[in-house]
């Protein structure tokens, strides 16, 4: 059964309908792309973008769980998505772009971990458990 | 020495003019004679006229506040820095210096023109590059004025890096390209002189610098990469974020191959800004960057991603009207009067007055952001369709940025009541402009409120993809990420174990470094005296960039070497070892006195004191008027280039001469009262008690002294005959060399001299006579010839009168050594006062005086 390690839980400020939650120990390498306006996350190393519902500026609760396996799902929720994240440090930031001094989780060290983020209005859940590695660095 | 080079490192730099005066040292010293001819030289990084002066740095004219003084040097400079957020990647990481400089960056900068003067570049924030060149030269002045004797030209590249990664420093690299030597590499400056350089920092407290200086010979300087680090200590700062300004620049000089040290030079100065702002990130609480530069956002009215945004602005900023969709336009809220909106980016007329400045836009922030966002939102209430269309998945733009000081809400009284304005923009061009804003202000380290910035609206095409940001996912990893990340441990590093060695000759260091990803290491050594070392004593490797190197220091005593390595990612890691070094004494041979080719002398060498040692001046044997000046060279070696020397000469009649030897020489004169021979004894002693000696003897003749008379007879003792050691028998001499009046000699002009022995083949009768000595204490010495047989007569007049006879071939030499004819008094010496003449048995030896 998935145990969970470590959760944050903070609030950020949203400008231009995105945040970002970093890992600044390598390269960052998440893309948006403005043609899929249905997608709402996109990941890639040592970057999540997420963008928001509201055009406006305001604030959005931001919870972030790591686990050391799959943890059972969440209840329902309004948007969902899935992907794998690879981090070069482990410590990732909530929206250090934008917050004064960002809020930051430690989600188990370096590594690929699986990523399931939901969102019901303006709130936020991001979930990360480890993805095993198989003999030739894929996972 | 010792003197000029402590004062040479504790005098404020400002003193240059002053410190070339004290440099100034006598060609000739301890005997009263000393000519008004000095030697002085120094180094510099700005230039060296004729006459030895060097232009004071211009930066060091600045005055007043750093951050103000910084600004104008950009302003003066036409410094631009900018992170294109449409080319750079979606958020750049912290940035630590490399290992050494490369990639395209640093050759763009260091081929650019901008690159080729005194100031150098500064390429943006994170980097400052030049490619200029410093000068060493030396000068002789006189009566006659200001003679240039030697200098060297080394050009060079360097490059300095800034850092994000929460390290609050940045690394200085200085890499010699080519160096021209005159008047020949043989000179005064040669490639194996050396050169002592390092980075030095003055302006607010806390900037950390190596007093060390990194020290090769000049050709070693060349084609390789040195680096220096400086840093800063945050916590002495009081100001916001922990902000501190730092002037840094380069700092050298050149011991010449004569141990000569021409004076100090420093380069002209660059800012630096260090500052411990949180709120880039956990791992960037820690930053220095290049302050004197003008740093501006970039939009471009072509980019397809952000073009609304960018035609929004270059309206906002050109008021009081601009171009829109081929009509002319005024921006909202409209205005009766004209509009005054700040921030827009002139490239070579910085006004800060302009400048945006960054407020705390997050989730707690300043209430000018949120007054902003209320202005912003209430104006664009108001606008009409044609402007701003929510139907047409526009948001409502607006222009100064709402995360500025300047922003729409800005400003009640006493500050400037800025204007603005809004305009309906793509949501997706609104939100990428929106990205890459925040990526600008990391990118560029823009602080809150510290840092003024401009917008710089362009018109060229996108240099990146199309997607908002600009670095697409590895190819080669599944769309969604994954793969093995790096985890990049730190180097280990070991200095090796303890060693010892002599001062000036290399001691081998087995140091040694890994990384566990194998990666490039930067190694770099540093070295502490310890508290006996005489000050001004320096270390120097053969690679001070390797772990395994050799290391010379200028002095003996205990030094701290420290091994440290930094790869790409990791802090420093550092050992340490201790190095013992004993004291060598200055000599007089037989090893070369200068670190320079030995026995290759051209006719076209430059005029240099004397490059191997011994006594160059007066020569053995060498004759002088008894009143007339002789002149002592007597150069030695001394390894430990720190090391500085008395040197004593004892005339050998009864007067001494203590003085400074300079240029790895003694140098004095003397004139002789009275005719004599005279051993003249040179004893060099080092400032750590070493000591080492060497003698010359000389003649010295008065035609008015007198002459002498004798006849008689003694026993040629067995041994005495190099052809027939057994050989004895009555030896019979007569001699009555005489100068005329008015001789100006050596060579007296009447008088023979003549010595035979019953039974035994000698029979010597003068040819010609080099010199007469007649003493004031009635001792006489004769030196001629008889055919291809040289001689030395020594006589007493005394009681017994005394005589003894030198005799030895022509081909062996001007005067006698080793190889021998016959002599009466074998292993006696060859001064007059130490010859010890042999009793005569009749006659008389007469001196008249």
């Amino acid at each position: 059964m998935a145990e969970l390690i470590a959760t944050l839980r903070t609030v950020t400020h949203v400008d231009h309908r995105s945040f970002d939650l970093l890992d600044d120990g390598g390269p960052q390498e998440a893309v948006r792309e403005f043609g899929d306006p249905a997608r709402w996350l996109f990941a890639g190393r040592n970057s999540v973008i997420v963008v928001t519902l509201d055009g406006d500026p305001h604030d959005a609760d931001v919870s972030i769980e790591a686990w050391d396996a799959r943890p059972a799902a969440p209840g329902s929720a309004e948007r969902a998505a899935q992907a794998l994240l690879r981090l070069d440090s482990g410590l990732l930031e909530v929206n250090p772009l934008v917050e004064d001094e960002a809020q930051w989780l430690n989600v188990g060290g370096p590594g690929t971990y699986h990523l399931r983020a939901t969102a019901t209005a303006e709130t936020y859940l991001f979930q990360l458990w480890p993805a095993p590695v198989i003999s030739d660095g894929r996972v | 020495m010792r003197e000029r080079m402590r004062a040479g490192r504790l005098m404020p730099r400002l003193l240059i003019p002053i410190l070339l005066t004290a440099l100034c040292t006598p060609v000739l010293g301890g005997t009263g004679q000393a000519e008004t001819a000095r030697d002085f030289g120094v180094v510099s990084y700005t230039g060296i006229d004729e006459k030895g002066d060097v232009p004071r740095p211009e930066t060091r004219k600045l005055s007043g506040d750093l951050g103000e003084a910084a600004r104008r040097t950009a302003r003066e400079r036409g410094e631009k820095s900018y992170f294109d957020p449409s080319t750079a990647a979606a958020a750049t990481p912290p940035r630590t210096p490399p290992g050494s400089p490369s990639g395209p960056d640093v050759e763009d900068c260091l081929n650019s023109e901008g690159a080729r003067n005194k100031f150098g570049r500064v390429y943006n924030r994170f980097m400052w590059c030049q490619r200029y060149q410093v000068e060493a030269k030396k000068f002789t002045t006189g009566q006659t004025g200001t003679r240039l004797t030697a200098s060297m030209t080394m050009e060079f590249s360097a490059v300095a890096y800034g850092r994000d990664d929460g390290k609050r420093g940045i690394t200085v690299f200085f890499r010699g390209d080519d160096a021209d030597y005159w008047p020949t590499t043989k000179g005064y400056i040669r490639p194996e002189s050396m050169l002592y350089q390092r980075v030095g920092c003055f302006g607010e407290s806390g900037c950390g610098e190596n007093f060390a200086h990194t020290g090769m010979p000049i050709k070693d300087w060349i084609g390789r990469w040195t680096s220096f680090e400086l840093t800063s200590d945050g916590s002495v700062s009081s100001l916001p974020d922990k902000v501190s300004r730092h002037r840094w620049f380069f700092h050298g000089y050149v011991i010449d191959s004569w141990n000569f040290r021409l004076a100090d030079g420093s380069s002209e100065e660059r800012t630096i800004r260090c500052d411990s702002a949180t709120n880039f990130g956990l791992k960037r609480r820690g930053a220095c960057i290049l302050d004197d530069v003008i740093p501006h956002l970039q939009y471009s009215v072509n980019d397809g991603k952000v073009d609304e945004v960018a035609k929004h602005i270059r309206c906002a900023q050109a008021e009081p009207w601009c171009e829109r969709d081929g009509v002319p336009f005024r921006t909202y809220p409209r205005k009766d009067t004209v509009k005054l909106i700040p921030g827009k980016f002139h490239p070579d007329n910085r006004d800060d007055a302009l400048a945006l400045h960054r407020i705390n836009a997050s989730k707690t922030p300043d209430p000018r952001y949120t007054a902003n966002r209320n202005t912003v939102r209430s104006t664009c209430a108001t606008l009409p369709p044609d402007i701003y269309d929510t139907s047409k998945d526009q948001q409502c733009d607006e222009y100064p940025f709402a995360s500025t000081a300047e922003g729409a809400a800005c400003c009640a009284p006493p500050k400037f009541d800025w204007d603005f304005s809004v305009l309906g923009a793509h949501k997706d061009d609104n939100e990428c402009a929106g990205r890459a804003l925040k990526k600008y202000y990391r990118d560029d380290r823009i602080l809150y409120e510290q840092d003024g910035f401009f917008v710089h609206i362009k018109e060229d095409p996108p240099a990146g993809p199309d997607t908002c940001e600009a670095i697409p996912p590895e190819e080669d990893e599944p769309d969604d990420g994954g793969g093995t990340p790096p985890v990049d441990l730190p180097p280990t590093v070991d200095a090796g174990p303890d060693v010892r060695g002599d001062e000036g000759s290399p001691v081998t260091l087995g140091g040694s470094a890994s990384d566990p990803e194998n990666s490039a290491l930067f190694l770099n050594w540093s070295v502490t005296p310890g508290p006996g070392v005489d000050p001004g004593a320096f270390c120097f490797f053969s690679g001070s960039s390797s772990a395994a190197t050799t290391v010379t220091c200028t002095d003996d005593g205990t030094f701290t070497l420290t091994l440290t390595a930094r790869d790409s990612v990791n802090g420093p890691v550092s050992d340490s070892t201790t190095l013992t070094l004993g004291n060598v004494a200055p000599g007089f041979g037989p090893t070369p006195s200068i670190r320079a080719r030995a026995g290759d002398a051209d006719d076209d060498d430059p005029v240099t004191p004397p490059d191997t040692p011994g006594v160059h001046e007066p020569k053995p044997w060498q004759v002088f008027r008894a009143g007339t000046e002789v002149k002592l060279v007597a150069a030695f070696t001394e390894p430990g280039a720190n090391d500085t020397h008395t040197c004593l000469t004892d005339w050998d009649d009864g007067s001494t001469s203590t003085y400074a030897g300079e240029e790895l020489t003694c140098r004095s004169a003397h004139t002789f009262a009275h005719p004599g021979m005279y051993t003249i004894k040179t004893k060099v002693t080092d400032d750590d008690t070493g000591t080492n000696s060497s003698d010359v003897m000389v003649i010295v003749y008065d035609p008015d002294a007198g002459f002498a008379t004798a006849g008689g007879q003694l026993t040629s003792p067995a041994g005495a005959l190099t052809g027939d050691p057994a050989a004895t028998g009555r030896g019979h001499f007569q001699f009555n060399p005489k100068y005329h009046p008015h001789d100006e000699g050596p060579a007296p002009r009447n008088g023979k001299v003549a010595y035979r022995i019953q039974g035994v083949p000698l029979n010597l009768t003068s040819t010609e006579l080099d010199w007469l000595v007649v003493t004031p204490d009635d001792r006489i010495a004769v030196k001629g010839a008889s055919g291809d047989q040289g001689f030395v007569l020594y006589a007493y007049d005394a009681d017994p009168d005394r005589f003894r006879l030198v005799v030895w071939p022509l081909s062996a030499g001007d005067h006698p050594a080793s190889t021998l004819l016959y002599d009466n008094v074998r292993g006696a010496g060859y001064d007059l006062d130490l010859a010890g003449p042999q009793d005569i048995d009749h006659g008389s030896i007469q001196a008249h005086n």
